[in-house]
């Protein structure tokens, strides 16, 4: 009887699985994130106008401007037009699986991708259960994930929370638990989504200072809302503000060439760059300023990679306006001032590489 | 514990392993393991107050049973009310009473002596009501020869920990349960079969329709100033059906797990939608408290055996006690209070005016044009109507929580809510309330209402897994897909916990 019962129970869930998947197979991988959804759609129209583009979190969403890139890059005689695809949240994980749908769809004149080192496989826990978070999870991202978790530096307790985060967001995956009614409202009533989040200048690009006065109320972080943590940074009572660049110059300054680097995202990161340049495009890494996690963790992987593929901004002691209140929206974002000045300082660094890069072609 | 989280999927198996696994004599043991884990798994703390319960009702029911004089037996009974209630009180209402009287002695410009109120940050035990119902039931049996004193502390422990009813019901009776937990219980097919089914339909309830309707309930809630007469009238109903879903769809849960541990407890709801008259809809909804009340409370005021006034008196006054029952507060009590009046209005209309008219043709043509069907639109709609009162307190918590410069009071709340009632010529928020949340949701959330009235409809009063299990092979097998994709594609899983379980 045991056995009959056992074997009931997993006949209804393959058949679960088979039917999830099937429904699953008719979505576009960034269905579950509204900017994201926007975002995507947009470049997939305009695709093969743009021979460039951005993955990343917030720290480059919020950051990087193409226009002001394009036009440097346009002054010295290259051909460069890019888009931003950052969204808000996207680490190193959510950014390889980015790369996989980017990679399907059809653009033949996509040269550059620009990836961003900004965080390690983080979960907070809030996104448990969120359309957002479940639809991406596929079991190469779980992978991804889990297989970077054994050499973190993290108590052993978070590192198995996180984990275990992990494989239930897959289940969920696997089984669209919960997903449907927002599968079927990205389906039939596109409503919900805000074009404005392509950015005023249809780019991609949309800093927090544009935020603040449309939907500021639509993201909480960190239980604070977006403009409370501004208004609180530039009074300089943000108590993270000094914690953040003190880390940030202790790891600088304690980093050494012998510093082992973090060995499963240097071989995520190093695969994600051969599997580019299998396809001709050239995977870019960069190293954003203000990240919240630990520099002492992100430069060794970012040195680890392939000279030449590289765009280092994360110095404080190089670049320390990016680190003061002037140029900071709260205490790990740029405003649009300190946004325009790090595309400025970006395509200081991306002319010699993208010269370079031409002059090898040629 | 929530039987809607990832945690209770994976106990439940592991429990009914441990559960069959072990002898008759051992049973009893995984049960009190189970319902301590289970309840102390909310807080330790509230497994301790669970002991405190167990133990006192214990010996007060052997005492009471061993004792000879009926002067002594009070005295033990009076020690396991003044145990049950005293936890009851101290956790749940002294902080009303404090408030009351503070606000009371206030007008008065007297100071009250209680400088600060430290047992307002107390957390109510999950549950206390039901717990302390189902023990204080167990000594005012025996005293009353109902049921005899269970002698060993064991089994009387796994009925206090049975787990499935503990903290949101059904209110089991010790006549009932205790009797069972002596017996052994083997694994048994055709029961889980019967439990698992009941248990999925429960939380079909929950996840798919009760935690949908939240988010329209909350923002009605919320915007209660803004919004219009058929916002309120269709959110009301909502708030109904969530309460209904929510509710009953923990019962079912309770009851179908209880059935795949070889144990049957008491229905706690039947069809309440379909109720004829408020009467009747108290012998549908929450069952197990109306009997409860019914027995221990309006019997022992005299029930209908009374004069009118009393009667009158006695129905209103039991309906105030369910009131306080469910929530220290006054929206919540005048909630039921005024159920009891719409119940004690039909009580004399019955008594002095249909009486009366029945025998005339007037009044059989009226039954001729006023099916039966309309019988109950209108007591839901009453019910409904008092309902709204329900979430007033919760709903003004949150608003002054969330808006802390604008305190509002629940006599303005409720006010403005009534009011609405009156505002049915403007459309006012009810296109945006219907849509905040995508016109799929609405849409989603209507249908599942609609396969829930159906099915109860068709089905009529016999249980829902004898039904579904005794189709043919094919059309079972549809079934059980179909109601696993709807729980697993359309529920929301983000660990809500059920309405019931603050009261």
């Amino acid at each position: 009887m045991l056995k009959k019962t056992i074997i009931h129970i997993a006949l209804l869930v393959v058949i679960l699985l088979v039917l999830s998947s099937v429904v699953r197979y008719f979505m576009p991988f960034y269905w579950g994130d509204s900017t994201q959804t926007v975002k995507y759609e947009y470049y997939k129209k305009h695709a093969e106008n743009y021979n460039a583009v951005y993955l990343g979190g917030s720290l480059e969403y919020r950051h990087i401007d193409p226009q002001i890139i394009d036009s440097i890059a346009q002054n010295n005689g290259l051909d460069f037009h890019s888009f931003n695809l950052g969204v808000d949240g996207h680490g190193i994980i959510q950014q390889l699986n980015d790369l996989d749908g980017l990679l399907a769809i059809r653009n033949p004149n996509l040269k550059y991708i620009f990836f961003s080192i900004s965080s390690e496989a983080y979960f907070f826990k809030a996104n448990l259960h969120t359309p957002k978070w479940v639809s991406w999870h596929t079991a190469n991202s779980t992978f991804n994930a889990l297989s970077t978790l054994p050499s973190m530096s993290d108590p052993l307790k978070y590192r198995t929370k996180m984990g275990a985060f992990w494989i239930s967001s897959w289940i969920e995956n696997m089984f669209d638990v919960g997903t449907i009614p927002d599968m079927l409202k990205y389906l039939f009533d596109k409503s919900y989504l805000d074009t404005n989040y392509i950015g005023k200048n249809k780019d991609g690009f949309y800093p927090y200072d544009y935020e603040e006065n449309h939907l500021f109320m639509e993201y909480k972080w960190e239980d604070t809302l977006l403009l409370e943590s501004r208004h609180r940074f530039e009074q300089g009572k943000d108590p993270y503000f000094d914690t953040l660049n003190n880390r940030v110059l202790a790891a600088y300054g304690n980093y050494s060439t012998a510093t082992v680097p973090n060995a499963s995202m240097v071989k995520l990161c190093k695969a994600a760059y051969n599997k580019c340049k299998k396809r001709g495009i050239e995977l870019v890494f960069m190293l954003p300023p203000k990240a919240r996690t630990s520099y002492s963790l992100l430069l060794p992987v970012f040195n680890a990679m392939p000279e030449n593929a590289k765009i280092e901004l994360g110095d404080i002691r190089k670049y320390p306006k990016f680190y003061s209140i002037e140029y900071g929206y709260n205490f790990h974002h740029l405003n649009y001032k300190g946004a325009k000045l790090l595309s400025q300082e970006f395509a200081k660094q991306l002319i010699p590489l993208l010269k370079k890069e031409k002059n090898t072609t040629e | 514990m929530l039987f809607n989280s990832l945690h209770f999927l994976l106990f439940f198996p592991i429990f009914c392993w441990l559960y069959f696994s072990v002898s008759k004599k051992q049973q009893w043991k995984i049960l009190v393991a189970g319902g301590y884990y289970f309840y102390g798994n909310f807080s330790p703390f509230f497994a301790i107050i669970l002991f405190v319960i167990t133990c006192n009702d214990f010996i007060a029911g052997k005492m009471i049973e061993k004792s000879i004089e009926i002067t002594k037996k009070k005295k033990w009974l009076y020690l396991s009310m003044a145990g049950n209630l005293g936890i009851l009180f101290t956790f749940k209402y002294l902080d009303f009473v404090d408030t009351n009287l503070r606000e009371f002695l206030a007008l008065f410009h007297i100071p009250w002596f209680v400088p600060e109120p430290w047992f307002n940050t107390w957390v109510v035990p999950v549950g206390v009501s039901f717990l302390t119902f189902q023990s204080l039931s167990y000594t005012i049996d025996v005293y009353k020869g109902i049921t005899k004193a269970e002698q060993q502390f064991g089994y009387f422990a796994s009925f206090t920990a049975f787990w499935p009813v503990m903290v949101n019901g059904p209110i089991e009776r010790a006549k009932n349960l205790l009797p069972q937990l002596h017996e052994e219980h083997r694994f048994d097919y055709d029961r889980m079969r019967l439990g698992v089914f009941r248990m999925a339909w429960g939380l079909f309830k929950k996840v798919v329709i009760a935690d949908r309707l939240a988010f329209y309930v909350d923002d009605m809630y919320l915007h209660y100033n803004e919004i219009s007469g058929w916002t309120t009238i269709v959110g009301g109903f909502f708030f109904f059906m969530q309460v209904y879903c929510d509710f009953s769809g923990y019962s079912d849960i309770a009851i179908g797990a209880a059935k795949i541990m070889g144990i049957d407890v008491m229905e706690n709801f039947k069809r309440p939608l379909f109720a004829k008259n408020l009467a009747d809809i108290w012998t549908r909804w929450h069952i197990s408290l109306s009997t409860w009340l019914t027995d221990y409370v309006f019997f022992y005021l005299g029930a209908y055996k009374a004069s009118s006034k009393r009667v009158i008196f006695n129905v209103i006054f039991v309906l105030a006690v369910c009131g306080l029952w469910h929530g220290a507060n006054w929206p919540m009590v005048l909630a039921f209070t005024m159920v009891g009046v719409f119940m004690a209005i039909r009580y004399w209309w019955q008594a002095n005016v249909l009486r009366v008219i029945k025998p005339s043709n007037s009044y059989k043509l009226f039954e001729k044009f006023f099916p039966s069907w309309m019988h109950s639109v209108v007591t839901v709609a009453i019910f409904v109507f008092c309902f709204l009162l329900f979430r007033v307190h919760t709903a003004q918590m949150v608003i002054n929580f969330t808006h802390p410069t604008e305190k509002v009071s629940w006599v303005a709340m409720a006010k403005a809510i009534y009011g609405n009632l009156f505002k049915l010529h403007t459309a006012g928020y009810f296109y945006g309330w219907m849509t905040h949340q995508g016109i799929v949701q609405f849409i989603i959330v209507l249908f599942f209402m609609t396969v829930l009235i159906l099915t109860e409809a068709i089905i009529g009063d016999v249980k829902i897994e004898t039904v579904a299990l005794a189709k043919t092979k094919t059309t079972r097998w549809t079934i059980y897909i179909l109601l696993l994709v709807c729980i697993v594609w359309f529920g929301i899983f983000n660990n809500t916990s059920f309405v019931y379980f603050q009261y």
